[in-house]
């Protein structure tokens, strides 16, 4: 266990590291020409596939468009060389337009309708090379092929073959730098969070479909980049290595690799290459023994390699007693936060032909506990998804500040400072209860790729920002000891206290908490109370929906009373609990708690 | 209940299989004392489609190097063949040639199947001076000055499409309809027979092109039989030529169709029912081009000692100009013997010479008329002639079995 | 009216592959990869049973159904079962179906075989078409199915749970049905239509390797244009891919077939971004 507390000390980026310096030095340790054109292919297939992992395993996007960049990029790379132009840098930042441009196009149409369009446009796309090549057949070849391309030169110097293995593991390397730095910064956990929920993800800030586009985007530069290193590596370009085949075998390497990660694709892009290579040795048998392969690998390595490498390192961590990151404890204070005044007025929402809200109405003010409550079916949580942009409703106005936030789509309505949690919490699976956190201040300083890949001063600032928050909340929360456990594994209680800390990291003029204490125990109830009447303190305008009455009435400094769709009644706890119609109508019928799955009609 | 267990049989043989394949098999044996002539060939056993053609091309090839090692080899040299187990794709075909070329230079390169195979080593091959022989029609091997050490062995197209000619005049057709694939050859064989029929006075009422992946030809035979052509020339292989015939004989569509030399290596045109096509109402209009080594001939003594050869090594599937590989390997060892070395350029320099490709004992074509210009064999026009649908054993019509 | 009939066939074809893909879809919400593959081995069992064994027709009907029906319950007990997750499923049944292909290629070559059909062989006129019985056969059958199997769901207890599962797993465990169960039946009632279709399109399309890929391709769109889980969705999405390939092959060219086909998936996806007809679903929070 020592041993492995020792190989933990050294920073996790190290190992590929290591490995790219490998790479490089391999024809000195007398490699044979097998051994690194195997690599060659390998590192070819797992551009393509790391492509493929951005926008299917981070982005969620099951698109298979990748092949189509990738081709997009070789046709790049191969015209351009017989138009004169061999220089391979050239070669590289054309292919990697061109396959953002067909990434683009492609990826706006079918995220705009969302679900499986995406899946069948790009899939259409695979199928459409040859026959775009071949209605382009006199720039292509068409079904010819695009042979006699010059060798590639580099500032002036031709490249040999030799000298070319250096240029593919140098693109390699460089790329899968910047793949890693993105996933590893906000836009990774952000991609995570879409994946997982997209009603979450808007709730703290983000577009859904341009953050999905992003995705899908810049996953089609790697493919470019392949694209363009195979046209130089073989000189030869044709339909050939274009197939629905090449498709599936980037997805296979893909899950076989584990979507979610990053030096995964190269390792699917090995087992796959590897796999192919030895199939033909198989003579008559290759196609049944890829099959076999990719079927047995799929069963084996359900979740991917790096899946399993993940859960085995993080038992061998376990054992060994390795933490990570700074246990240190931050101060508890929580700052000021400048609240802002929401106001609801005579909204209506109808589903169909039922009557969720016939204009309700609702003043929430800075610094005090707004609390909204009412029989199950009176329209609470409709009223809260109006506020956050969800539905659309039918009549009313709902202003913060004054300003009317009208209809504008939910991530708009988060920046404008309204946080939210879930009746039933949304954490993604993967990520940190730390990452977590941060991932709620997504919009609350822009960082860019470009800086996430660079690591620019901007982004190293904005990331310490959102770290040292992140820090802050969960300590308000007492969360800070689990700040490295997966997120998804935590209590319920725990689980509710992490969406307060992520609605607080984006500092929000108004927050609103849905049923928050539902599932709770008494102590958790305790705990959850004080840190509410705490942010509350702070200047938050904080907005409660909730079923225990007892908690509503110790904690609101003002009650609206819901039913049937319209404000029964409305003031303050005294006057609530004095309240005779209130009595009749919700205390009255007192099931609440028996109606089983709670909440399912109004979703989440 | 047969076909599954047959089947997880198949399947416990692959898996056992494992350990006993090796990567490249090196067949032939190197007994003399020279150092043995090296020759590589695109193989392997699973090419989808083209499958059979490529088997029976490598088996072609083997056939050839037996016949030229029993004769004592070349000049002496007894020649090793390197399998590249590629399955006609070029990506793979490359990569097997590079990692021979690292190992050691082969002399020469044959390839039976996948025109893509031959655009893509083409160039390496040049670039490293070794003899290419390649049964593919491509513009750029029969150009001596762009591929000085390559030669096609295919007849070229226009010879294919000029042997229509004859037929056209005796049988009478003015209008011309054609419809052909989208493979590299079959768009070459469709742009080519449009500009001949046209130069020879003949109307090319329709040129239709069809995916050969599709499953249905309805459309194209609708669009070709509103042109209402005389005859249709039509070129496929494998199961479009089936839904061409096919859906001809819907339509009800009475017209001649005259089938390039592919769809003669179609087995479902060549065999009779259930396997195939022949007898049925769908050939009755039809007749295939053929060349002559296609049609048993009791006196073609070179070609008849290929085939016995190929009946050895598993038989020929399709026809006989899926067995050019034979012709290769004992061209290359009639230059070396008429130039006295094994040097590339100087077998090249002697292939030009109508003594030595005129008298190589080859068997699909008598002789290859190579010259310093081009290096597509100028075949007479006749080389190919049109028969009715007969059944193919062995690459031949006509033969006892 | 020929090229109406043609195409009609043809997307008849891709709709039967839609549909089993639907059938498996809606039951357990995987993708099933392989079923054109179980369609292609349908048609050479067919072959197998008309030509090898000399059976009669309506044995070699049984024949197909009962020996694709094993091959697709083998495929959920090895390809589905073991795998959790439905991404890792499209490996492991694109697995099977390479599978099978490689297998179809060992057992009767790469090259087409003539599946012979009961009845008349010849083509006769209708209404001033030209078509043959088989196809005729083709379109009725893929119709009775889609009808067949509406009906099926709507009136029988088995048809919801599979509805409700589809809809909601945990729910469905909870009343009662046996989800495993279900996912396993609905495989072994593709692999039962796969074989079916397999005898009715091997006198169309040959018995070839080559038809699993082209098949699993064009039932993909067929699924894709006429929406997910609509098994009448599928049935117009396959007849929508057959006319549109044949007419645009007709008057436009090959080359343009595919790029008509994919213009009219982004309008029908433009119009209605589920297909024509998919679900509608509010967004839920």
């Amino acid at each position: 266990m020592k041993a492995w507390t020792a190989l933990r000390a050294v920073p996790s980026w190290a190992y590929p590291a290591l490995l790219g310096v490998l790479l490089l030095a391999l024809p000195f340790l007398g490699a044979g020409y097998g051994l690194t054109r195997q690599v060659e292919l390998t590192l070819i297939m797992a551009l393509i596939v790391s492509g493929l992992n951005l926008s299917l395993g981070y982005a969620g996007q099951l698109a298979i468009g990748q092949v189509a960049m990738y081709a997009a990029g070789a046709y790049t790379a191969a015209i351009l060389s017989k138009a004169g132009t061999t220089d391979l840098l050239v070669h590289l930042v054309a292919a990697g337009l061109a396959a953002l441009v067909v990434g683009i196009l492609t990826g706006i149409p079918g995220l705009r309708l969302g679900s499986w369009s995406l899946a069948m446009t790009s899939f259409f796309l695979v199928l459409l090379v040859p026959d775009v090549v071949t209605i382009l057949e006199e720039h292509t070849g068409g079904a010819h092929g695009l042979s006699g391309i010059p060798a590639a030169t580099l500032f002036g110097y031709q490249l040999a073959p030799e000298d070319f293995y250096f240029c593919v593991v140098a693109v390699a390397i460089l790329w899968f730098a910047a793949f890693r730095n993105i996933v590893a910064s906000r836009h990774g956990i952000a991609f995570q969070v879409l994946k997982q929920s997209p009603v979450l993800a808007s709730s703290v800030g983000m577009s859904i479909f341009r953050t999905k586009l992003a995705g899908y985007a810049i996953g089609a530069i790697p493919a470019g980049l392949a694209g363009a290193l195979f046209a130089n590596l073989d000189l030869f370009v044709s339909l050939d290595a274009f197939t629905f085949h090449v498709a599936t075998g980037a997805l296979a390497a893909s899950i076989l690799g584990g979507s979610v990660s990053v030096y995964g694709a190269l390792i699917g892009a090995g087992v796959v290459e590897y796999g192919t290579s030895q199939s033909t040795s198989f003579q008559e048998y290759s196609l049944v023994f890829f099959g076999l392969f990719l079927l047995i690998g799929g069963v084996l390595m359900s979740g991917g390699l790096a899946g399993a490498a993940r859960k085995l390192v993080a038992r061998l961590d376990r054992a060994a007693g390795v933490t990570r990151g700074d246990a240190a404890e931050a101060p508890t204070r929580l700052g000021r936060i400048a609240g802002g005044t929401l106001e609801v007025t005579g909204v209506t929402k109808a589903f169909g032909g039922n009557q969720a809200l016939a204009g309700a109405a609702l003043r929430a003010e800075p610094g005090r506990v707004t609390a909204l409550i009412g029989p199950n079916g009176s329209g609470k949580t409709t009223l809260l998804n109006l506020v956050c942009g969800y539905y659309r409703r039918d009549a009313g106005t709902i202003t913060l500040d004054g300003k009317e936030i009208g209809t504008a789509a939910t991530h708009r309505i988060a920046r404008l400072g309204v946080a939210r949690t879930f009746q039933t919490p949304l954490i993604p699976p993967g990520i940190t209860v730390r990452d977590v956190v941060a991932s709620g201040r997504y919009a609350a300083d822009p960082a860019s790729f470009g800086g996430a890949i660079l690591r620019s001063r901007r982004f190293r600032r904005v990331q310490r920002r959102d770290r040292d928050r992140a820090a802050e909340a969960l300590a308000l929360v007492g969360l800070t000891h689990l700040a490295d456990t997966e997120a998804v594994t935590l209590p319920l209680g725990m689980r509710r206290l992490l969406e307060v800390a992520r609605a607080l990291v984006a500092e929000p003029k108004v927050l609103l908490l849905d049923e928050v204490a539902s599932g709770l125990d008494e102590a958790e109830v305790e705990t959850l109370a004080a840190l509410i009447r705490r942010i509350r303190d702070a200047g938050c305008t904080v907005i409660l929906v909730e079923h225990n009455f007892g908690l509503v009435l110790s904690l609101a400094d003002e009650i609206v009373v819901l039913a049937r769709g319209s404000v029964l009644a409305s003031g303050t706890p005294a006057e609530i609990e004095a309240d005779p119609r209130v009595r009749d109508e919700y205390l009255g019928v007192n099931d609440e708690d028996d109606a089983v799955p709670a909440g399912k009609e109004e979703g989440v | 209940m047969i076909g599954r267990r047959a089947r997880w049989a198949a399947l416990a043989a692959a898996l056992l299989a494992l350990p006993a394949c090796g990567a490249a098999e090196e067949a032939g044996t190197a007994g003399a004392a020279e150092a043995p002539y090296v020759i590589m060939v695109s193989a392997g056993s699973d090419a989808g489609p083209v499958t059979d053609q490529l088997i029976t091309g490598v088996n072609s090839v083997k056939a050839g190097v037996e016949t030229v090692n029993e004769a004592g080899g070349i000049n002496g040299r007894q020649i090793k063949l390197i399998e590249s187990p590629d399955n006609a794709n070029p990506t793979k075909a490359v990569s097997g040639l590079r990692a021979q070329l690292a190992k050691e230079k082969p002399d020469a390169y044959i390839v039976t199947a996948g025109t893509q195979v031959s655009s893509a080593v083409a160039p390496i091959l040049n670039q490293n001076k070794i003899l290419f022989m390649n049964s593919a029609n491509l513009d750029e091997t029969a150009d001596p000055k762009q591929h000085p050490l390559a030669f096609n062995l295919a007849a070229s197209p226009r010879v294919v499409v000029e042997d229509y000619l004859p037929v056209f005049e005796a049988e009478g057709y003015k209008k011309i309809g054609i419809l052909h694939g989208n493979s590299p050859y079959a768009k070459t064989f469709g742009e080519l027979a449009e500009t001949v029929f046209k130069e020879n006075g003949y109307e090319v009422v329709g040129n239709v092109e069809y995916d050969s992946a599709a499953l249905d030809m309805t459309a194209q035979i609708s669009a070709l039989r509103d042109a209402a052509p005389d005859v249709v020339v039509f070129n496929a292989y494998g199961a479009p030529t089936g839904y061409v015939l096919k859906g001809m004989t819907k339509l009800g569509w009475d017209v001649p169709m005259l089938g390039e030399t592919s769809v003669a290596s179609t087995p479902l045109v060549t065999q009779e029912p259930p396997d195939g096509l022949l007898g049925l109402p769908e050939v009755k209009n039809l007749k295939i081009e053929v060349n002559a080594a296609t049609v048993y001939d009791p006196a073609a003594e070179a070609t008849n000692k290929a085939v016995e050869k190929m009946k050895a090594l598993g038989g020929i599937k399709g026809a006989m100009v899926n067995v050019l590989g034979y012709d290769g390997v004992l061209l290359i060892a009639a230059g070396a013997k008429s130039a006295g070395s094994t040097d590339a350029a100087a077998i090249a320099k002697a292939l030009e010479d109508p003594k030595v490709n005129g008298n190589a004992g080859t068997a699909v074509y008598g002789s290859y008329p190579y010259s310093a210009d081009s290096h597509e064999p100028k075949l007479p026009r006749g080389t190919h002639t049109f028969v009715p649908p007969a059944p193919i054993v062995n690459g031949q019509m006509g033969a006892s079995k | 009216m020929t090229l109406i009939y043609a195409g009609l066939s043809l997307g008849a074809v891709y709709a039967l592959v839609a549909i089993g893909y639907n059938i498996v879809f809606v039951a357990s919400r995987s993708f099933n990869f392989a079923q054109a593959q179980l369609m292609m081995i349908g048609a050479f069992v067919a072959y197998a049973g008309h030509v090898t064994f000399g059976l009669p027709a309506v044995a070699v009907i049984v024949l197909a159904m009962v020996v694709v029906m094993v091959i697709a319950a083998i495929e959920e007990r090895i390809a589905v079962r073991p795998v959790a997750d439905h991404q890792t499923q499209l490996i492991t049944t694109l697995g099977f179906g390479t599978v099978l292909t490689g297998l179809a290629q060992l057992i009767w070559g790469t090259q087409p075989l003539e599946v012979p059909f009961i009845g008349s062989k010849e083509a006769i006129t209708l209404a001033g078409g030209r078509v043959y019985t088989f196809e005729i056969g083709l379109i009725v059958m893929a119709v009775v199915l889609v009808v067949g199997i509406h009906l099926y769901t709507r009136r029988r207890l088995n048809g919801l749970a599979v509805v409700a599962m589809s809809q909601d797993a945990e729910a469905a465990v909870l009343r009662g049905v046996n989800v495993r169960m279900l996912a396993f039946s609905a495989f072994a009632v593709t692999g039962l239509l796969a074989g079916l279709m397999g005898f009715f399109i091997g006198p169309k399309t040959f018995a070839v390797a080559t038809l699993g890929s082209a098949l699993a391709l064009k039932g993909f769109v067929a699924l894709a244009i006429g929406g997910f889980g609509s098994f009448y969705g599928g049935l117009a999405g396959g007849f929508t891919v057959g006319l549109v390939e044949e007419h645009a092959a007709r008057y436009l060219g090959s080359e343009f077939s595919n790029l008509s086909v994919f213009a009219i998936l982004l309008l029908v996806l433009m119009i209605r971004p589920t297909g024509l007809f998919g679900k509608v679903q509010e967004r839920m929070v």
